[in-house]
């Protein structure tokens, strides 16, 4: 069970949300902000840190860029500073936990398949919280069971353009990934926390944080 | 003991059979119990009682009105939910009424519905629910408490509440009163994918018109809670942050409650113990998470204190925000439902 006011970092850095991040500090953190400071109002989007984070503009968890929760959390839907234990149908896509995509529940039906492993043909499913939509080039979508998830499932605001390089201070839409590589180990990041070390990413998912939209895409 | 409210009880109702001439209210039949009002139904005991079921007055919930539920869980289709849907606890109220100031009796005949799956050869319920709120004539409803008070007495049953012993005669002493045509509210409570949040909604049907219901002092028709201690420790909150009994909600997450003074924890108990009665608060004065929550919260807090609690073990998991059903296959009664039953039985008796 997770804690949601309380994220140690060193848990933090064991997830691939960890930051090594070496701006300057920005504005003051909250007193239970529990992410490096430097990640406090840094223009990015930050959840699971235990206090709002400014960048969020969403009080949902659809504007997170990144997030701290601990492996097996994930931002909760509601309330995005805090986390709540990572299940498929939760609308986030826990890459950590093998999750493909998430389109709010765990059935055949929608864009995603009962256990997130997969994108249903002819959907789009985004990352994090973006959910998942009929494919426009597709003139039908795998309906699956019961499109129970409809209404989810077609609130994203997926970039499919593999080349959109909007800035990473917008909210979900502009895509991109919250995890950048660190190859030298360091968790400077989280390093007030602990030596978890930053896993590392490939090269997409870093420069996903210059806002290079990454989507699954099933045809 | 007559108490104030009983009195403003007794009067309204005294108005309200004065109004409708063919509810003159019946000899009286065995003396009632807790038991004849408020009952559970064991999961799986009966075969066609939940939503689909036909009651004297319609289905007892249609599926356009089910439609308006939040999914109840994320890992089951909507058809099968629906179907599924089935009557787990049964609530007699001659006067509920909500909100401060005059009473304004309405008698109604409550269902509690759960969504009940065969698992490993056995019934097991989702941690989701729905109510079915039935306006029901004054004089039926304490006809019913009397068929149901003859039937318990045939069957020796129990007179606290709890699983009824006949519970396939008890749900056909129900069914002729209830049913679409008299369903005037439906509140729900969803289940998210993580088993640690719910959604809490409702709405009333007026003139045949759905109508959210915002409840006291929060902003928005849609309650969110989380509770992610499970059985280790109480960990919880609710948004948007209720605006009622603020201490007591705040008092559920863990790292607001280590930070409390003396005072306002004080405070936040005396609110707990407050949600859960109901002289003090009623579902016109406290929105529904922090009613839910308050079994469990006391529950906590007196065990803190001093190691005991009269309030049922079943809520030694602050996952359990159950007023009257069951937490899994494990029945779940509210020491406030209990509290609100006394207070249907005094009503009764005034008439």
């Amino acid at each position: 069970m997770w804690n949601v006011n309380r994220i140690g970092l060193a848990s933090a850095c064991a997830a691939f949300a960890c930051v090594a991040f070496s701006a300057s500090a920005s504005a003051e953190a909250p007193s239970r902000w529990t992410c490096d400071e430097a990640m406090y109002e840094d223009g990015v989007c930050d959840c699971g840190c235990g206090a709002v984070d400014r960048d969020c503009t969403s009080p949902t968890f659809d504007g997170c860029e990144r997030h701290a929760c601990p492996e097996g959390a994930v931002p909760w839907e509601h309330s995005p500073e805090s986390c709540m234990g990572s299940a498929c149908g939760d609308g986030w896509v826990d890459e950590a936990a093998g999750e493909a995509c998430d389109d709010f529940e765990a059935l055949d039906s929608g864009g995603c398949n009962a256990d997130c492993s997969a994108v249903n043909d002819g959907w789009i499913c985004g990352e994090r919280a973006e959910g998942c939509a009929p494919d426009p080039d597709v003139e039908e979508p795998d309906a699956g069971g019961d499109d129970a998830g409809g209404e989810a499932d077609a609130a994203i605001g997926v970039d499919t353009s593999a080349d959109d390089a909007a800035t990473g201070g917008g909210g979900a839409d502009a895509g991109g990934s919250e995890t950048l590589s660190d190859d030298s180990g360091s968790d400077s990041g989280c390093a007030a926390a602990g030596s978890h070390g930053a896993p590392t990413a490939p090269l997409g998912v870093a420069l996903g944080l210059l806002g290079l939209a990454a989507v699954t895409r099933r045809r | 003991m007559i108490t104030l409210r009983t009195a403003s009880v007794a009067a309204a109702l005294v108005v309200a059979t004065a109004a409708c001439g063919d509810d003159a209210i019946s000899d009286r039949a065995p003396d009632l119990a807790p038991s004849d009002v408020t009952f559970l139904v064991s999961l799986g005991a009966v075969a066609d009682f939940g939503a689909t079921t036909d009651g004297g007055h319609g289905v007892l919930l249609p599926r356009e009105r089910y439609d308006h539920v939040e999914a109840l869980t994320r890992i089951d289709e909507p058809d099968a939910l629906y179907e599924n849907l089935d009557v787990v606890g049964v609530r007699l109220d001659p006067c509920f009424f909500e909100g401060t100031g005059d009473v304004i009796c309405l008698p109604q005949v409550r269902l509690v519905m759960q969504p009940v799956f065969d698992e490993g050869g056995a019934p097991i319920s989702r941690d989701a629910t729905v109510h079915a709120f039935y306006d029901v004539p004054v004089g039926d409803v304490q006809r019913l408490a009397d068929d149901l008070a003859r039937l318990r007495v045939a069957h020796d049953g129990s007179v606290t509440i709890s699983e009824h012993v006949a519970p396939e005669e008890a749900t056909a002493l129900v069914l002729p009163h209830v049913g679409a045509d008299r369903l005037s509210r439906v509140t729900f409570v969803s289940v998210h994918a993580s088993n640690e949040a719910w959604t809490f909604g409702g709405f009333d049907i007026i003139d045949g018109a759905v109508q959210d219901i915002i409840p006291p002092g929060v902003e928005d028709h849609a309650q969110h809670l989380t509770s992610t201690g499970g059985t280790e420790r109480l960990d919880a909150s609710i948004l948007p942050p209720p605006e009622i009994e603020a201490e007591a909600a705040l008092w559920l997450t863990e790292l607001d409650r280590e930070e409390m003074d003396a005072d306002t924890e004080a405070e936040a108990i005396a609110g707990l113990e407050r949600l859960l009665d109901p002289g003090a608060h009623n579902p016109g004065t406290v929105d529904c998470a922090s009613c839910h929550m308050a079994t469990t919260g006391l529950y906590h807090a007196q065990m803190a204190q001093g190691g005991a609690t009269a309030v049922p073990g079943v809520y030694a998991n602050s996952q359990n925000q159950r007023m009257l059903g069951f937490f899994d296959r494990d029945p779940a009664i509210s020491p406030r439902v209990e509290a609100e039953t006394l207070a249907v039985l005094e009503a009764l008796d005034a008439l």
